[in-house]
């Protein structure tokens, strides 16, 4: 299972059982999970560091546009819990998708952003930062309190996930590209 | 039981007439009689809170406003908050206290203090979003809001108190000048004025008249002419839709109920309860919870389906069809430790039906009266608050059936239920030598048979076909309520049952 | 008090005020309710949720009635209800039909021991301590007016219209589907969120302007999420306009209250214009009092006011906590005098009478026959 289009620099977690398809390229730090698809097959994604995509976790680029290639930028610090379903336009820093919700295609997410386990995000909208969404009826308030970084989840992962996976070996680094230049 | 949670096509009728699936059912086992939630009587039994299971007696839980002490909940989303540590490195200030053995070790003067917050888990609301300070024990005493009209409340209560009394008082004095003394002998200081205050008074004696309430005085509400307008930037600026709370955060706490969200305070957690049941009847405990919190059992549990024996429908002849005869197959089984002889008969007439309602409106009376002779004779009928017969009156099953159904010719034997047998492979059912025609297979404590039921000529498609029938059971009594008689029981009982059949297809 | 520290310490009574929308719900004595909730009612043998108030047949009242309180004594007050003395307020023009069943529930069902009926209006001038005050309630489905003089319910001075929060969420729907939005997204629910968070009562000068059809500077539109479902646009104009439903010439507040004015006797008039009460939910929307004040000085200006009432001021009073349980804070005072003990209707007098006793039925209102 070899996908010629999938970047992954170095000190970048991937596991083999993932499901990757498409022009997408990993950044440093980040962790993904067995069993998570990302989908690129429409125009490529491009994760920012230390995100973490965890099982079952979808994540496709679904710019209907075919003319207009564009690329789902996905910042830096964010997670994808297990099960959810993100085909947003863009994806700014530290924000949370939890558990099984689903944020459809004409959504731009900006920072800080919680989307509460089984929300659903539909209809033409930008996510101001700090944006908390919660509850049956997909409520919307305003976080105050900073979130706490990832970072003792992301080395914990690091340590533990290589002792049961196999991962895929990090292909690309921007250092050795420039020093063979 | 297997069909707890979805709705059973075979109900019982309770006996005040309301339809219930057996799971939903009790049996009264001093009057005999199955009883639902509707015709039970009701008792908070224990209170408790379901996040920290603390058992919280009455009394405690009047003065907390049936409020836990320690748990409370989200004021955003009404989620359970939790406690939460966060440990900050506090720099110790020179000259404050002399440090200890520990501490002298510590080069760089710093503690670490622990402090404690409370956030959501569901919405991310924390306590610091409203500028709560961070606590130093994990039951910290976190800020109530206070209430500002309480002290208003409290003293217009007070004048009203007053007032009311006083007025009682007033009417009394009145009742007492009103109504002429009816002495035997007319008294002569009566005549003259020379009553005993009078008499006291010249003697010199303080009155003996208690002293009358100083009349309560309250400062009634002024109105007012003079309003705050509206703020000017309601016009111009734009409104933060994430600031403004929702009703119901708003009725979350109703003595606030603020218009922002920065005023959201955390709510201290309502109570939960575990209800007991009595029979209205008899008074006896129907269901009993366990006292500890954290126990789903029971100490009395008298479900129906532990003393009725339940009807399944197994198998139906399908299509239905108006004025045909049909065949269907149902399952009884016993839940007894005894056998029962099982007869199955038509369901009453109205007329039979509205004679059952009567009977049970005059046992109940009946009891009434016995409860009454029964209780000393001291107390007075009017103070005897029970003595008051009015209850929930029976009603009319709202089903009616719309089949026809062939009764059986004959009772036949339910066997009792043996836990063991379903393991002892080679214990043989005793086969019954004059087996009836009309039961297909028995096995253990349960047997199935053939029903046939014609269903009502004017049915058209889409109409329900409910066949009915008063089952009559034997039951064995083993705890009599009459102590002298020692020996069980047994009792004719009966129940009604109806079951849907289906549909008449289009 | 050492009588009520007894009494009151056995078992506070239970003091319910049950709205069309909102059921107040907590106990006497106590400043605040402990439970404001939706009056809806789960039906035990379906499980749909229901408004209590949505119903067909009587005994399918009846059920959801049972059903209702008793949700409320065991999810929510936490006592069980036999022996424990009820205190319902309510409008003294409520419906027999509600009052007689609720009274039968309380009674067959839950073997209560007295229910107490305290009259709605007059319940708020006890939290005022005042004797004389023109009471509007606006609820729901309507708004009433209720002028009490020293005690005494004028009730030939009734008046009621529809100036509730439906005329309100009807107003909204209809802006909101003029300018294009959907009218499944527009539930209820929608509408109530719509109006307790974005709209209030604007200015009476901004109100002529508007009404004259200069055009003003409305506030700033709102991005409003709909669920999950949509993002819709509420246009500052409705955020400005919704209420103004409740001064249009079809259902006028100022003129309700100057309608019921003119009914009151000619010496009572002044008092009462100078001790207005206004209660009720609808009653919390920002900005009402002082526009309603403006309004009414306006209308009192012409005809056909002008010739009947000569008043000149108009006083509104502060209610002591907020406007919607402020009529339940009523009961609750009433709860906690000596008046629960001997005004309520009890368990033996209903089981003679089998009916509650009403001022406006003739066998309890006229002198016995000598």
């Amino acid at each position: 299972m070899d996908v010629p289009d999938l970047k992954i620099y170095p000190k970048a977690l991937v596991c083999e059982e993932s499901n990757i398809k498409g022009d997408v390229i990993v950044s440093a730090g980040c962790v993904i999970h067995p069993h998570c698809n990302i989908n690129a097959e429409n125009g490529s994604i491009i994760f920012g560091e230390n995100c973490i995509v965890e099982e079952y976790a979808t994540i496709s680029n679904k710019n209907k546009s075919p003319g207009n290639y564009e690329i789902l930028y996905i910042g830096c610090n964010n997670v994808f819990e297990v099960g959810c379903t993100v085909e947003a336009l863009k994806i700014g820093d530290k924000n949370v998708f939890e558990a099984k919700s689903i944020v459809s295609n004409e959504v731009e997410i900006s920072n800080g952003c919680i989307i509460g386990a089984g929300c659903r995000l539909e209809g033409k909208q930008t996510l101001l930062e700090n944006t908390v969404i919660y509850g049956n009826d997909c409520l919307q308030r305003e976080a105050l309190e900073k979130q706490g970084s990832q970072i003792l989840q992301i080395d914990y992962l690091r340590k533990l996930l290589p002792n049961y996976h196999h991962l895929r070996k990090s292909n690309y680094d921007p250092k050795k590209i420039r020093s063979a230049v | 039981m297997a069909n707890f949670m979805v709705e059973s096509c075979v109900k019982f009728a309770c006996s005040c007439g309301i339809l219930n699936p057996l799971s939903k059912l009790y049996f009264c086992r001093h009057c005999l009689k199955i009883r639902c939630g509707f015709c039970l009587c009701h008792e908070v039994d224990v209170r408790f809170c379901s996040n920290c299971l603390e058992n919280i007696p009455s009394s405690e839980a009047r003065l907390n406003k049936s409020r836990c002490n320690s748990c409370f909940d989200c004021p955003c989303c009404h989620h359970t908050l939790s406690i939460r540590a966060t440990s900050a490195q506090v720099a110790r200030k020179s000259g404050e206290e002399t440090p200890k053995e520990g501490d002298a070790a510590d080069p760089s003067k710093v503690l670490t203090k622990k402090s404690y917050y409370l956030a959501c888990l569901a919405c991310r609301w924390s306590s610091r979003d409203v500028g709560i300070p961070d606590q130093i024990s994990a039951k910290g005493a976190w800020p109530e809001n206070e209430y500002v009209y309480q002290s208003r409340f409290q003293s217009i209560l007070e004048y009203y108190q007053n007032v009311v009394i006083q007025n009682k008082q007033e009417k009394q004095e009145m009742m007492r000048r009103k109504t002429l003394k009816a002495h035997k002998f007319p008294s002569l200081t009566d005549r003259t004025g020379l009553n005993v205050s009078m008499i006291r008074r010249q003697i010199g004696w303080p009155d003996k008249n208690t002293p009358k309430i100083t009349k309560a005085t309250v400062t009634p509400s002024k109105a007012l002419e003079k309003f705050d307008e509206l703020p000017e930037k309601m016009f111009t600026e734009k409104l933060n839709l994430r600031n403004v709370t929702t009703i119901e955060q708003r009725h979350g706490q109703p003595a606030h109920q603020p218009f922002t969200v920065n005023k959201l305070y955390p709510q201290r957690k309502n109570l939960c309860i575990k209800r007991s049941l009595r029979c209205r009847q008899c008074e006896h405990n129907v269901i009993k919870p366990e006292y500890h919190p954290g126990s789903i059992k029971y100490r009395i549990q008298l479900f129906a389906a532990y003393h009725v024996p339940d009807v399944w429908l197994v198998s139906c002849e399908k299509p239905l069809k108006a004025g045909v005869l049909c065949q269907a197959v149902l399952k009884l089984s016993n839940p007894t430790i005894h056998d029962m002889t099982i007869t199955i008969m038509d369901l009453p007439t109205q007329d039979e039906e509205y004679e059952m309602m009567e009977d049970l409106k005059k046992s109940f009376e009946k009891n009434f009266t016995s409860l009454i002779t029964s209780s000393s004779t001291a107390l007075s009928t009017s103070s005897f608050s029970r003595q008051t017969s009015i209850t929930e009156d029976p009603r009319l099953v709202s089903k009616k059936t719309t089949a026809d159904m062939k009764m059986l010719e004959s009772s036949f034997i339910l066997n009792h239920r043996d836990d063991s047998a379903e393991f002892d492979e080679l214990a043989e059912n005793p086969t019954v030598k004059d087996e009836h025609k009309f039961i297909v297979s028995r096995k253990s404590n349960k047997v199935s048979l053939k029903v046939n039921f014609t269903p009502n000529g004017d049915l058209v498609a889409g109409d329900e076909v409910i066949i009915g029938f008063t089952m009559q059971y034997t039951y064995i009594n083993t705890v009599s309520n009459t102590p002298d008689k020692k020996e069980p029981q047994q009792h004719a009982l009966t129940s009604r049952v109806y079951i849907n059949m289906g549909r008449i297809p289009e | 008090m050492p009588i009520y520290d007894s009494v009151m310490q056995e078992k506070p009574p239970v003091v319910l005020e049950i709205g069309r929308i909102y059921t107040k719900l907590g106990f006497a004595t106590e400043a605040t309710p402990r439970f404001i909730i939706p009056t809806v009612s789960t039906v035990s043998t379906t499980e749909a949720i229901k408004s209590l108030f949505n119903y067909e047949t009587n005994n399918e009242f009846y059920d959801l009635v049972v059903d209702f309180f008793q949700m409320l004594f065991f999810k929510y007050f936490l006592v069980s209800p036999k022996d424990r003395k009820i205190v319902i307020v309510e409008s003294s023009l409520c419906p027999t039909i509600i009052r007689e069943t609720f009274t039968k529930a309380l009674f067959r069902h839950f073997e209560v021991s007295s229910v107490f009926f305290v009259p709605l209006h007059l319940s708020v001038l006890s939290t005022l301590a005042v004797e004389t005050a023109l009471v509007v309630d606006l609820g729901y489905s309507e708004g009433t007016v209720l002028p009490i003089y020293s005690g005494t319910q004028i009730l030939k001075a009734f008046q009621a219209e529809n100036c509730g929060a439906q005329i309100i969420h009807k107003e909204i729907k209809r802006q909101l589907m003029e300018s294009g939005v959907s009218e499944h997204l527009l539930t209820e629910k929608v509408l109530e969120d719509i109006k307790a968070r974005t709209c209030f009562v604007t200015t009476f000068e901004r109100a002529e302007q508007l009404r004259r059809g200069e055009s003003v500077q409305h506030p700033p539109d709102i991005d409003y999420p709909v669920k999950e479902k949509t993002v819709i646009v509420i246009p500052g104009k409705l955020r400005e306009t919704a209420f103004e439903v409740l001064f249009s010439i079809e259902s006028n507040l100022s003129q309700m209250i100057l309608n019921s004015l003119t009914y009151c006797s000619i010496e009572v008039r002044q008092e009462l214009a100078e001790n207005l009460v206004v209660v009720g939910g609808t009653a919390m929307v920002m900005g009402l009092l002082p526009r309603l004040q403006s309004e009414l000085l306006q209308d009192i200006k012409f005809s056909p006011y002008a010739e009947k009432l000569l008043l000149s001021t108009f006083k509104i009073h502060k209610t002591i906590g907020k406007a919607n349980f402020t009529s339940w804070l009523g009961g609750s005072i009433y709860g906690g005098t000596d008046l629960i003990i001997t005004k309520s209707l009890t368990k033996e007098q209903y089981s003679k009478i089998s009916r509650v006793p009403d001022w406006i039925n003739l066998e309890d209102n006229c002198a016995p026959a000598s």
